[in-house]
């Protein structure tokens, strides 16, 4: 079913929330379609987004008071339901990268060898 | 925390689910359709763009499902799976289920009866638009108590013409509407007896309610020289006019019981309309049936009675003064009580100056007070006890949730490893609290249906027990405000006793308590300190409830043992309802006679309903003493209309002067005064032969008979004066027989029954008891109190041996370790039963001397309830003290065995 022409990773489990929160923080408040193409443009478009995941996440992070919604109106001008980071969610963002790059330098130190 | 935020979170989307999946929709059309546009720019054709845009989102339907998972706080499959398994777990283990329901439902069936009673008595408000708006009127009046609250109707007037307070006001005119009989003009029926209550034009409008049927009057009705107008209440609309439409415009005609031996002339007045069924006046004691317009009625009884006065508010010759109305306002948006206060003040003063008008009612302080429940008498009597046992059921409450909350953390601790495992396969922490709130819901759903059980049973004993007919308490039952109250007190016992320990248990570490990585000589930490305190105020309050419990007990023994004058096991008294007859003088005759010929009856005689056991103790008259007399004050007299050989009859002793005769059965009649009041007016002299007056006519005194207690068997009630009964007034709803036998009069009581009825297939005899029965009545508030305190107090106590046991339990488990060793290392049983055991000293200690002081306050407070015993009785104090070490000592026994039964390498092996 999935068509698998380029070599396409599927998001990492617990990376998404960090995804979204870095992309909020960095572009302010975006609709639900804006997150999943901005996460589509970085990742150059090698990663696998099932689009349909992203709202429930989008629901559990503010149910955690990570980030805000609000409806407002998209650029073409359609009503949209507008997400925007907040404190507790930058708090958030903080010790993810935190962890993230911390876990990042084990695997790295990890694959050294194999490079060399 | 995360789980809570979650937890509060998915709360809250139990309230909003339609509008959330409504938005999902709309975000994910939303969504599909921006990025067929984003493909469509990329150059595809929109076919491909749609399939690409969807194939990129995915399966719609399982993301629809994640999210309504999200969303909600659980599926309904997993939610009955959660209760399926709660159900499970609380069977495996039965004994701490059924204690903790059997407390729940305790607490909640205790709190519902006091909440079923006091909130109509207390704090319902009026069935009537924006009742927080409404103000009273407090006055005290030293001449005559009964008629406290009233102000003059000047200051009436002036509040409705000037004040800037109060946007709104009304008058009516009594606590107590006047006793009529109510005839339909032209109609066939026999009178009935109603209740009507005289009130200002403004009263209806100032209301703001809607009548049922018709209209209601209002200030144009209320006008001298107007027709009489009167609007009839929704139970007399049906009970005597069975609800026909066709009551607007009939006229029914009113006339004065005869009570005092005056009578009034016959009022007409024309039935305007049918109040609510739900509003029965503005003062909650009696329900009045009949509202007539004040000025109208005044205007036509004083052209209709003989002396051309009326006698309301302050015309009639005996009331002392001008009494003038009861009043109520409506504050103004924004004006606070001070303000109108204030302009009380001013206005009385104004008033005292102008006419005297204030000073003469004996009541110049006006006092303004928050309105919205009505006035109520009864609530002013109850008000201390009830609020003292509202409080107390507070705390019960309270009790019962930490107690269960104990119970629950015991329990949870027992299983710790069960909530370690699953947690350590994956099962979520908030799978774990929702696993642990569906028992919480269990348990107190269950609780809370035995609680209401509980309560209705309470209910019904305490209107079996209750001291007073007032209307208010004959409404008291399960309603939707009591249904509210417990359930919303069931759903706080959830959150208390279920969501706490289901928190703290979510935070256990698998990791350490699955390795055993705890210490084997844990000692108890601050948690159980902070329990142990909780206990102790247990231990306090229950001693509280003891003691005052015991003060109480003392109470209803002193007064049974007070003499009352007369004999109560072998006198019986009944009255006969008679429908449509008038042949009460011939009854009076034929059916005594009958009567006393039965064997086992000694004598026979009759009184008048008012006055004697079950009349208003407050109704009488005032005597002013007598020159040369011991007293200076005047005197409240009650006065009872009698027969001949009454006294003979009632067990009263005649200490001078003679019974009764029929000669004396005449309008011209004659007394017989008690002993007490015959030497405070009379002194030294012989009364006999004397005359009684001057008040109303004069009445020749033919006897002095010993003081009989039929009021009160408190201090007080001693002056009565007995009067022949004029037969010319005689009726059957307005009398009593009453008998003297051999023995045990209530064992005649089906005797009588048959001779009444074989006089007249359409007699019965009702409303019959023993003047025994009569003095327990009596004293009803007082066993109603002695009651409902020992029940609290062993609910207390009950909770503190619950309370204890749950703490000890929980101790042992946590020391079963320390234990195990000391056993390994020689303890014998016994010393390890006392080492338990001692743990309930300290929680003695300390709540004991605070219980004790509790109980002083609070048997201050009650004081004037209680009689012959102080706040310091020894003897209701050791009783408390003594219950309490049981109490406790049961609590306690139950782990100390336990404990001793440890077996150390079982014990060892376990941690």
């Amino acid at each position: 079913m999935v068509d698998s022409r380029d070599v396409k990773s599927d998001v990492l489990h617990g990376s998404l929330a960090l995804m979204v929160l870095q992309t909020l923080n960095t572009m302010g408040p975006m609709h639900g379609w804006g997150v999943a193409r901005r996460i589509e443009q970085v990742s150059r478009e090698t990663l696998e987004l099932n689009q349909g995941t992203l709202y429930p996440a989008l629901l559990r992070m503010e149910q955690l008071g990570w980030i805000s919604t609000k409806w407002g109106r998209s650029e073409n001008n359609r009503r949209a339901k507008f997400y925007s980071i907040t404190r507790r969610g930058r708090k958030q963002l903080a010790t993810e990268v935190q962890k993230w790059t911390h876990m990042a330098s084990i695997i790295e130190r990890f694959l050294e060898p194999f490079r060399s | 925390m995360t789980a809570l935020r979650i937890l509060i979170a998915r709360l809250a989307g139990l309230f909003r689910r339609r509008r959330a999946e409504q938005g999902f929709r709309e975000e994910i059309e939303f969504h599909i359709q921006t990025e067929v546009e984003h493909q469509i720019r990329l150059g595809l054709t929109d076919e491909e763009a749609v399939r690409v845009a969807r194939r990129k989102f995915g399966n719609i339907e399982h993301s629809r499902g994640i999210y309504r998972e999200t969303h909600r706080l659980m599926s309904i499959e997993a939610g009955i799976r959660d209760l399926r398994l709660g159900m499970r777990t609380l069977a495996a283990s039965p004994s701490f289920t059924i204690v903790t329901i059997l407390t729940l439902a305790l607490g909640i069936g205790a709190t519902t009866t006091v909440f079923s009673v006091a909130d109509p008595l207390l704090t319902r408000p009026l069935p009537v638009r924006d009742p927080g708006d409404l103000v009273l009127f407090r006055t005290a009046n030293t001449i005559d108590p009964a008629a406290r609250d009233r102000v003059p109707q000047e200051l009436y007037e002036r509040l409705l013409a000037e004040s800037q307070t109060l946007s709104a006001v009304m008058g009516f005119y009594g606590f107590e509407p006047f006793p009529r009989d109510l005839s339909v003009l032209g109609g066939e029926s026999a009178p009935v007896q109603v209740l009507v209550e005289p009130v200002t034009g403004a009263y209806f409008p100032f209301l703001g309610i809607r009548p049922a049927f018709g209209r209601l009057f209002s200030e144009t009705d209320d006008t001298p020289g107007e027709p009489l107008v009167a609007v009839i209440s929704h139970g007399l609309w049906k009970r005597v006019f069975g609800g026909d439409p066709g009551v607007i415009g009939t006229v029914i005609q009113l006339e004065e019981l005869v009570g005092g031996g005056n009578s009034l002339p016959l009022q007409e007045a024309t039935v305007v309309g049918v109040a609510p069924p739900d509003f029965h006046g503005v003062v909650i004691d009696a329900d009045p049936d009949v509202w007539l317009p004040f000025e109208t009625f005044r205007e036509t009884q004083r052209q209709t009675s003989p002396s051309g006065r009326s006698y309301l508010a302050g015309e009639a010759s005996n009331t002392g003064g001008r009494l003038g109305l009861r009043v109520m306002g409506r504050r103004r948006r924004g004006v606070g009580f001070a303000e109108i206060q204030t302009e009380i003040d001013v206005f009385t003063r104004q008033l005292s100056e102008e006419t005297g008008a204030v000073d003469a009612s004996g009541n110049p302080n006006v006092r303004v007070e928050p309105g919205a429940t009505g006035y109520s008498e009864l609530r002013l009597q109850f008000l201390k006890p009830l609020q003292a046992i509202a409080a107390a059921t507070a705390l019960v409450l309270l009790i019962v949730c930490a107690n269960v909350a104990g119970l629950v953390l015991m329990r949870g601790s027992a299983r710790r490893k069960e909530v370690a495992v699953r947690l350590a396969i994956g099962s979520g922490r908030l799978g774990v609290i929702r696993q642990m709130l569906a028992e919480g819901v269990i348990l107190a759903a269950v609780g809370g249906l035995i609680g209401l059980i509980i309560a209705y049973w309470g209910v019904a004993a305490v209107k079996g027990y209750s001291p007073s007919d007032a209307a208010v308490v004959s409404r008291l039952g399960i309603n939707t405000r009591v249904l509210g109250f417990t359930a919303a007190v069931s759903l706080l016992s959830v959150l208390l006793c279920a969501l706490l320990p289901a928190l703290r248990i979510s935070k256990l570490d698998p990791n350490v308590v699955l390795t055993g990585s705890g210490s084997i000589l844990s000692r108890p930490g601050s948690r159980v300190t902070a329990r142990k305190m909780i206990v102790a105020a247990q231990v306090a309050l229950s001693l509280v409830l003891l003691v005052n419990a015991g003060l109480f007990l003392r109470t209803v023994q002193n007064l049974r043992a007070t003499e009352p004058g007369f004999d109560m096991r072998n006198v019986i008294t009944f009255s006969i309802e008679a429908p449509g007859s008038t042949a009460w003088n011939e009854f009076r005759t034929v059916g005594l006679d009958r009567l006393e010929s039965l064997p086992g009856v000694v004598a026979t005689s009759f009184y008048g309903t008012y006055g004697f056991f079950g009349g208003d103790a407050g109704r009488g008259d005032e005597f002013q003493p007598r020159a040369g007399s011991a007293a200076t004050d005047p005197i409240r007299v009650s006065w009872v209309m009698v027969g001949p050989d009454f006294f003979e009859t009632a067990g009263i002793p005649l200490l001078s002067g003679r019974e009764f005769i029929e000669s004396d059965l005449s309008m011209t009649s004659a007394a017989v005064l008690s002993e007490s009041l015959a030497t405070t007016l009379f002194g030294d002299q012989d009364p006999v032969g004397q005359n009684l007056g001057p008040q109303y006519v004069p009445l020749p005194i033919v006897g002095i008979a010993g003081d009989a207690k039929h009021d009160t068997l408190r201090e007080g009630g001693r002056f009565t004066y007995y009067r022949a009964f004029p037969v010319g007034l005689g009726r059957f709803d307005q009398t009593r027989w009453i008998l003297r036998t051999e023995g045990d009069a209530a064992r005649l009581a089906p005797t009588i029954r048959s001779v009444i009825e074989g006089i007249d297939s359409d007699f019965r005899v009702a409303d019959m008891y023993t003047l025994y029965d009569a003095r327990e009545a009596s004293i009803t508030s007082e066993r109603l109190l002695t009651w409902l305190v020992s029940v609290f107090g062993f609910v207390a106590l009950v909770l503190v041996s619950i309370g204890v046991y749950g703490l000890l339990a929980y101790a042992v488990i946590e020391r079963t370790g320390e234990i195990g060793i000391r056993m390994a290392l020689g303890a014998q049983a016994r010393h390890v039963v006392g080492m338990v055991m001692r743990e309930t000293t300290g929680l003695l200690c300390i709540g004991g001397p605070i219980g004790l002081l509790g109980a002083f306050a609070s048997a201050r407070i009650v004081s004037g309830l209680l009689f012959g015993v102080t706040p310091l009785d020894t003897l209701s104090i050791a009783a408390g003290v003594a219950a309490l070490l049981v109490g406790a000592g049961v609590g306690a026994w139950l782990p100390a065995r336990r404990a001793s039964r440890i077996d150390p390498i079982v014990a060892l092996q376990h941690d």
